[in-house]
């Protein structure tokens, strides 16, 4: 009796001091961060790994991805997409750059699922607004509504591309492509694959305001993200837990605007009238893809107080924390769950989806 | 109300006001200033107070420090985006001149948040 208790006494040391050894042995996991200019704007990332030397390698595939993407996806300088914008606009069968046409077929897709609101073919209002340049519109002034409404009565509409296998052409001449409500979330989507290709289980990258994780950070807790307030630059609106593989994207209309008597002019341009979406402050989404969350905030924002419900479901968005106009918030229930630390200034109220 | 009432509505008040504006902000004081420009990346502290010209790629812009606070005060963009949005004196906060390739992020205590979006 008294030998076989030492013996299990002896064993149960023997699989503690094991224990401690392996954990003695195993390498911290290092943290990585970093921000650089890339598409347009600042992108912060967070990179956790044990080997530093993988950590580097993947900042720098960082760098070239977004490069190449930023050099792909441009709308208004020479590349991929420009070109594909003079071919369309000849209503003639050409064959796309392969790089561009993944963009092309899952923004369509998206588009129809947002009733168009979410439309990239209204590069030529976007340049109209002069929102097409690096450094804000020449002129603040809002363009001629003769114009504008010339414009949107041409509707055109990504339905209007057709696409072959790799060949395609538009059947309306007014399309011209612009990608930039959905081209961060692909970017996040393609560099997410690529650090996890890459042997890196736990990072967050943050584009403008954009950001998709895997992983969790180095204290092994859940990423922890703040949700601007739209109108006071120092203060949130919530803080959110982001789970491995989600992205959380806001749109919002105080990044890219210009003020014209007063009154705001801001980058999210509703194609049913031609003028920037009033109706919304800002728009946070929460969901796995973070190229159907760039777009979904996207088509949300555009839709305002009264649709965003329907929008969101068509959209399979489960996570939606609306700001209108006015400053009042609405949250899905889910989102609401999810919401900490809520601003105790904020008029904040559950909405169901349909 | 009697005089401890009183006493501990005068303090409980202002006490749960300051715990509330700290709770609530995004992050806490910084101690240093990470800059960077196409040209270089450099950490200054936040403890002086002073300016700095910087080359970027349009030009020269002008960020000022000054109690633990940063700014851009000018810049040769055309928007001037980046002074209109003021001091940033919390860490974690960025403020960028886009067209000018800089940006400043106050990094100091730990931030409460990993990101932001916006």
């Amino acid at each position: 009796m008294l030998r076989t208790l030492l013996f299990q006494y002896i064993r149960l040391i023997l699989v503690f001091t094991s224990v401690l050894f392996t954990s003695a042995c195993q390498q911290k996991s290092e943290s990585y961060s970093n921000s650089i200019f890339a598409l347009g704007t600042i992108v912060d990332f967070t990179i956790v790994h044990r080997d530093p030397a993988i950590i580097q390698r993947a900042s720098q595939s960082i760098q070239q991805d977004l490069d190449y993407m930023h050099f792909a996806f441009h709308a208004w300088q020479p590349g991929p997409l420009s070109r594909i914008n003079q071919l369309l606009e000849t209503t003639a069968t050409f064959t796309v750059n392969p790089s561009v046409l993944p963009l092309i077929q899952t923004s369509k897709e998206l588009s129809l699922q947002s009733q168009g609101l979410f439309n990239p073919a209204i590069g030529h209002l976007v340049r109209l607004w002069g929102f097409q340049s690096d450094f804000g519109p020449e002129d603040e002034t809002p363009p001629d509504s003769e114009k504008l409404q010339q414009l949107v009565s041409s509707k055109p509409s990504l339905a209007d591309i057709v696409i072959d296998n790799v060949q395609m052409h538009s059947k309306n001449p007014a399309v011209r492509l612009d990608m930039g409500a959905i081209a961060k979330g692909y970017a996040l989507d393609r560099i997410i694959e690529h650090l996890q290709d890459q042997g890196i289980q736990s990072a967050i990258i943050n584009a403008g305001g954009d950001l998709k994780a895997i992983g969790q950070h180095s204290q092994g807790r859940p990423w922890y993200v703040g949700i601007k307030h739209p109108r006071q630059a120092n203060a949130v609106l919530a803080g959110l837990n982001v789970m491995p593989g989600e992205s959380v994207f806001t749109s919002g209309d105080y990044e890219r605007f210009f003020v014209h008597e007063n009154r705001r002019y801001h980058h999210i341009i509703d194609p049913r009238t031609g003028y920037p979406a009033s109706q919304s402050q800002s728009v946070t989404v929460i969901t796995e893809s973070a190229t159907r969350a760039d777009a979904a905030s996207t088509a949300l924002f555009i839709a305002g107080p009264k649709d965003w419900p329907a929008i969101a479901a068509a959209m399979n968005i489960k996570y939606v924390l609306f700001v209108d106009a006015e400053g009042n918030a609405e949250a899905t229930p889910e989102m609401l769950k999810r919401m900490q630390e809520i601003n105790p200034a904020l008029k904040l109220i559950s909405r169901s989806l349909p | 109300m009697t005089l401890a009432d009183r006493l501990l509505l005068a303090f409980v008040i202002p006490g749960i006001a300051l715990f509330a504006y700290n709770t609530w902000q995004p992050s806490t004081q910084a101690k240093q200033v990470e800059i960077i420009t196409p040209f270089e990346k450099k950490i200054v502290p936040l403890y002086a107070n002073t300016s700095m010209m910087l080359a970027g790629a349009l030009g020269k812009s002008k960020i000022d420090i000054d109690h633990h606070r940063a700014r851009f005060s000018s810049s040769p963009c055309k928007t001037k985006f980046c002074i209109h949005q003021g001091w940033a004196s919390h860490s974690g906060e960025l403020r960028a001149c886009l067209p000018n390739k800089i940006s400043l992020r106050l990094i100091g205590q730990t931030s409460k948040f990993d990101s932001i979006t916006f």
